[in-house]
């Protein structure tokens, strides 16, 4: 393939991106309902940013707005559309997040066992929302993988050959990093606790995307949007 | 992959570590391993086939039900935790946790897996995380618990802290009366014999307020609590104050001390001053204990230099009588000097060094001595500085016409003849340095001789034969003719008075001494007509005026009447005049009417503490500048900081310090040519009034007092021995308590009422000062234990002892009005006395006091004004207590009470 080409496949038009923030943004909705059933006091997601970016991009984005060791929630999706979905936190930012939810005052620094369980918990809750609205307006069939507990660098991350090892077949047509896509989402979270103050915390959802899987995307959203 | 045995298969899931169940499309169950079979205590056939959720009918609706029906819908797997899971499968732990059938604490896996037809089925798989569940509940435990001790640890270190705090401020009261007290009576006319018991009482008060310093200082090292400040500070600032410290007490055994600063150290530097300073004083001053002869000096030079750091080593070397190594090995221990036998000798709580040490590793240093016996001390250490203007030349000449001036020295003491002349070759100017007056004017002949005449002259006055004295008027008999060099004469302290009488033309600059580089250099560039740029407050206070305090006008906030006449008879004396305020309100009330050069406010007070009024004074721009100088008995570093964070501009101890109150105090006040250029407030009729008003308590106070023999319930000798027996002092205090106090109990008691324990424990503790100084030996007593009581809110025993205090305080009031019924008629004579005198228009005092009574009468605050013309007018202090209570009354407008008082007052008012 020409690497103009590729340029063009990469980029969605400015409706390609609304369908799918619209998509996103139900999911959303659903992944605030489950969690705020869960733990009893109301949570908001909201989702201020939605950008498509490259591998060095995203990379770049996340290292400039954390620099410690992150901590991450995966879904890899497999079938025509393979890629892997993730939710990232600083560290701290996920601690917080688990106890706020949790109303949890335990005094250690470090995220315990039953917290990263938790966490996995809540991860999966977020994902599988964004992964059904998602899934269910595409024509094609997917296959998910079980929500799995990561810590790691930015760099490792968002390479999506750290995630789909087990696939490598899939992706043996891509060769490179560079020629991967990401759906970065930026997300806010916000619970309402009448005693305590208001806790806000942001993380990201990522969607990581082989060259094939973008087209693949891409010609969904176009039936799609052909079909409104 | 190879087809595998569908049984070895199924076997390996059987015997997995997990549960693991396998539902169809109809959520029926299709498959159950033998994990399951023991958890749930059903064998696989009694469940096969089964919908799942008939047979756990406890999950419909759960989250465990919405992951199955995802699965196989949508394909999408889930997790649930074990804390966002309420209801999960009814299953018992095989772990011996919790005894046998304990609930198992699960971890629950939802997943959707295709068949080969592809159609989808659901796995479960659940992990028993029961361990990990207590594990963790136990960690949480001990975090909590861990936490909870960490806070009690806390709380009980500053439980400690404020006790310190506290203990400084109960001792520092009295320390302030006796110190402050005996200073006030060694002024006064004494035989020989009274001057010697009270120098000695006041030499021992200033030796005991050092132990406690001390002592206070050791415990908040213990305590964890000694701090370092960081801010920027002038080195020779701090070895001034030192000098000042030891210098009279050098003198007084005969020893010269003094002080060299190498010319490449930094001056302008960032850290502790009073810290260092204090090491420094510890040090000098041992140095000067254990020498009887000689010298002592304190050098300074640099360790290391570095842009933005450096690093000092202080060295004090005296001549004394040095230590073996085995009393050096001993020094740096608590509580022990070089031996038992020299702490009898010398005294002592032998703190200062184990303190010293302390503060020194505060400052990033270390300290060391060398020494040995009969060969004197050297105590040296280190300290690390930031530094605040990295410019190393200290000392820039004017002009560079002025390099290698010629001068000359004249010390007889080798030791400071060297450091003056190293600190003037430092400027680099060309030094010759004799050891007599003979040898200066043979130089100076000399000189004049070779056409490279002396340009600065430094003449020590107690060289032998022929002294600095002497010697300069020698020269200027000599040499008339020719052009004479400028006189520079080194003093010590005890002659500066007689110096300073007898100054003569012939002498052009007086120096006392221990001098500093700084003070030569700025002393050299005065004689030589250049103003110095450097100017710093050691120079300011040698060189410039001498007494910024003459003519000054100062308020003083302070609510304690010993403290009122300690400071105010202090500062009288120094030519000041001082108003007095009681409380804040009153000091924030009085710099409104009257302009003033400084505040001295004390912080705690009743009704408003000096914090507050000083925040109030400083929201006012007109008082943006207005020196207010915070005086605390805390002496912690935080109350420090918070006077400074209130809005003040610098903290006296107390004990109040004379001279360094004098000091700090001509620091903010501006001289007073500058201050008349300004527009006064006051025309000059009312300020006649004002100075008039306080001079009047000053008049009465020389008259004699008369009191009773006896009165009730107050043990008239110990009230007196607490007052210095100053009879007048006394007689206001119980007046006070008279006027003020006839209901304590029932103010107490009505606090109390209204919930306000704090005012009710400040009733308390005030009164029990008051009456502890009457001598009131028993109002004291109880007063101490209804404080303790309301402090600890012990109901049952606070009703008592107010039963006690209301029953004691009957006897004394009664006792005391007779005492005042018959003041006032005698003073009532005086006052009309006065009152002719002063020429006081009655007719005036008439008006005012009709238009008081509409005033009043209307509720109108206005009056406030007009009380406060009245007071003027009338001009004794006698009436002060009911004026005061007046103002406050209307200040509160409180007018019907008023409307009483004010009766009372006009009723008086009008027997003058």
């Amino acid at each position: 393939m020409e690497k103009v080409e590729c340029r063009r496949v990469f980029k969605l038009s400015a409706l390609e991106e609304d369908a799918l923030k619209e998509f996103f943004n139900m999911g959303l909705g659903m992944a605030a309902d489950s969690l705020s059933q869960m733990v009893d006091n109301e949570v908001l997601l909201s989702l201020p940013q939605l950008k498509i970016v490259s591998y060095e991009e995203a990379t770049a984005h996340l290292v400039a707005n954390q620099k410690e060791k992150l901590v991450a929630v995966r879904q890899n999706f497999i079938g025509e559309l393979s890629g892997t979905a993730l939710l990232i936190f600083p560290g701290a930012e996920s601690l917080e997040l688990v106890r706020t939810l949790l109303s949890d005052d335990m005094p250690l620094d470090i995220l315990s066992e039953l917290e990263q369980e938790t966490l996995l918990d809540v991860g999966n809750v977020i994902l599988n929302a964004f992964l059904a609205s998602f899934t269910q307006m595409m024509s094609v069939e997917f296959d998910f993988e079980a929500a799995e507990f990561l810590k790691g660098s930015s760099e490792f991350l968002l390479n999506i050959t750290s995630h789909l090892a087990t696939q490598q077949r899939a992706i043996m047509g891509d060769s490179v990093a560079d020629d991967e896509r990401a759906v970065l989402l930026m997300m806010d979270f916000k619970t309402s606790d009448e005693e305590k103050k208001q806790h806000t915390l942001s993380g990201f959802v990522v969607l990581l995307f082989t060259r094939q899987a973008m087209a693949v995307l891409k010609k969904e959203l176009e039936t799609i949007l052909g079909q409104w | 992959m190879a087809e595998m045995d569908k049984h070895l298969l199924t076997r390996a899931l059987d015997v997995s570590a997990v549960g693991i169940v396998i539902l169809d499309p109809d959520q029926k169950i299709v498959f159950w391993n033998e994990w399951m079979e023991k958890g749930s205590h059903l064998p696989f056939d009694t469940v096969f086939n089964q919908p799942i959720f008939e047979l756990f009918p406890n999950l419909v609706n759960s989250r465990v039900e919405r992951a199955v029906e995802g699965a196989l819908t949508n394909g999408l797997p889930t997790a649930l935790s074990h804390r966002l899971t309420p209801r999960l499968f009814p299953l018992y732990t095989a772990s011996e946790k919790g005894g046998k059938n304990a609930k198992m604490s699960q971890m629950v896996l939802v997943k959707a897996i295709r068949d080969s037809d592809g159609i989808r089925y659901c796995m479960i798989q659940i992990e028993d995380i029961t361990n990990t569940v207590s594990r963790e509940h136990l960690l949480r435990n001990q975090a909590r618990e861990l936490e909870k001790s960490k806070q009690i640890a806390q709380s009980a270190n500053q439980a400690k802290s404020d006790f310190l705090a506290n203990m400084s401020h109960e001792i520092r009261t009295p320390m302030n009366a006796i110190i402050g007290m005996s200073h006030l009576a060694l002024k006064t006319d004494l035989d020989a014999r009274q001057r010697d018991y009270l120098q000695k009482v006041n030499n021992s008060a200033q030796s005991l307020l050092g132990i406690i310093n001390d002592i206070l200082d050791f415990s908040k090292i213990e305590a964890g609590k000694l701090t370092m400040e960081l801010v920027p500070f002038y080195l020779d600032d701090v070895l001034k104050n030192v000098a000042n410290l030891i210098s009279i007490k050098a003198e007084e055994n005969g020893l010269e001390v003094s002080f060299h600063v190498d010319k490449d150290v930094p001056l302008n530097l960032i850290g502790d001053p009073l810290r260092l300073g204090q090491v420094l004083t510890n040090l000098a001053s041992n140095a000067v204990k254990f020498t009887k002869q000689g010298n002592v000096v304190l050098s300074t030079h640099v360790k290391a230099l570095q842009e933005y750091r450096v690093v000092l080593v202080f060295k004090v070397k005296d001549t004394g009588i040095g230590m073996s190594e085995a009393q050096q090995k001993q020094l740096f221990q608590a509580f022990s000097q070089a031996d038992s036998s020299t702490t009898r000798r010398f005294g002592g709580t032998g703190l200062g060094l184990t303190i010293s040490k302390r503060l020194v590793k505060m400052m990033g240093g270390e300290i060391w001595v060398e020494s040995a016996p009969e060969q004197g001390s050297t105590f040296q250490f280190t300290a690390t500085f930031s530094r605040k203007d990295t410019d190393r030349r200290r000392f820039r000449l004017p002009s560079r016409d002025l390099i290698g001036l010629r001068v000359l020295v004249a010390d007889n003491n080798p030791i400071v003849r060297e450091v003056t002349q190293k600190s003037l070759a430092s400027f680099s100017f060309q030094v010759t340095a004799v050891a007599s007056g003979e040898e200066a004017l043979f130089e100076i002949e000399n000189a004049l001789g070779n056409n490279q005449p002396f340009e600065i002259v430094y003449l020590d006055r107690n060289m032998e034969i022929m002294g600095g004295m002497e010697t300069a008027h020698e020269i200027k008999r000599r040499f008339s003719q020719k052009k004479l060099p400028k006189i520079i004469l080194l003093t010590t302290y005890s002659q500066q008075d007689v110096v300073k009488a007898a100054r003569t033309d012939d002498v052009d600059v007086f120096l006392t001494k221990p001098v500093n580089t700084s003070m030569i250099f700025a002393a050299s560039m005065t004689v030589l007509g250049h103003r110095v740029a450097h100017a710093n407050t050691a120079l300011r206070e040698q060189i410039a005026n001498e007494n910024a305090l003459r003519g000054s006008h100062i308020l003083l906030v302070e609510d304690n009447e010993i403290n009122q006449q300690i400071a105010k008879e202090l500062l009288e004396e120094e030519g000041a005049t001082v108003q007095i305020a009681s409380n804040g309100q009153e000091g924030v009330a009085a710099i409104e009417l009257v302009q003033f050069d400084a505040v001295l406010m004390d912080i705690q007070m009743p009704i408003m503490d000096g914090y507050v009024a000083t925040r109030i004074i400083r929201e006012d721009e007109r008082f943006a500048d207005l020196p207010i100088i915070a005086m605390t008995a805390n002496a912690m570093a935080s109350d420090r900081e918070k006077c400074l964070q209130a809005g003040m501009d610098e903290h006296i101890d107390k004990p109040i310090n004379p001279t360094s109150m004098f000091q700090i105090l001509s620091r903010f006040i501006k001289p007073k040519q500058l201050i008349a250029d300004k527009t006064n407030p006051l025309d000059e009729r009312e300020q006649q009034e004002v100075v008039a008003q306080q001079q009047i308590p000053a008049e009465i106070e020389r008259q004699t007092v008369l009191l009773p023999d006896t009165l009730d319930g107050i043990d008239m000798n110990r009230g007196l021995h607490s007052v210095n027996d100053n009879k007048t002092l006394y007689l206001k205090v119980l007046r006070g308590i008279y006027t003020r106090n006839q209901g304590i109990a029932e103010q107490i008691k009505s606090a109390l009422d209204i919930g306000d324990g704090q005012t009710a424990q400040r009733l308390a503790h005030t009164f029990k000062g008051v009456s502890g100084t009457i001598g009131a030996t028993k109002l004291y007593e109880i007063s101490a234990q209804l404080e303790e009581a309301i402090k600890f809110g012990d109901d049952t025993n606070i009703s008592g002892q107010l039963n006690l205090l209301s029953e004691a305080v009957k006897p004394v009031m009664v006792g005391l009005a007779q005492l005042f019924e018959q003041e006032k008629q005698h003073t009532n004579t005086e006052i009309e006395q006065k009152t002719l005198d002063r020429k006081v228009d009655k007719t005036q005092i008439d008006a005012l006091i009709s238009r008081l009574t509409v005033l009043i009468e209307d509720g109108d605050s206005d009056a406030l004004d007009v009380v406060n013309k009245l007071k003027k007018i009338v001009g004794s202090s006698h009436y002060d207590a009911q004026f005061n209570q007046l103002e406050l009354l209307i200040d509160d407008y409180e007018f019907e009470q008023a409307q009483v008082i004010f009766q009372q007052l006009v009723a008086v008012l009008s027997e003058i």
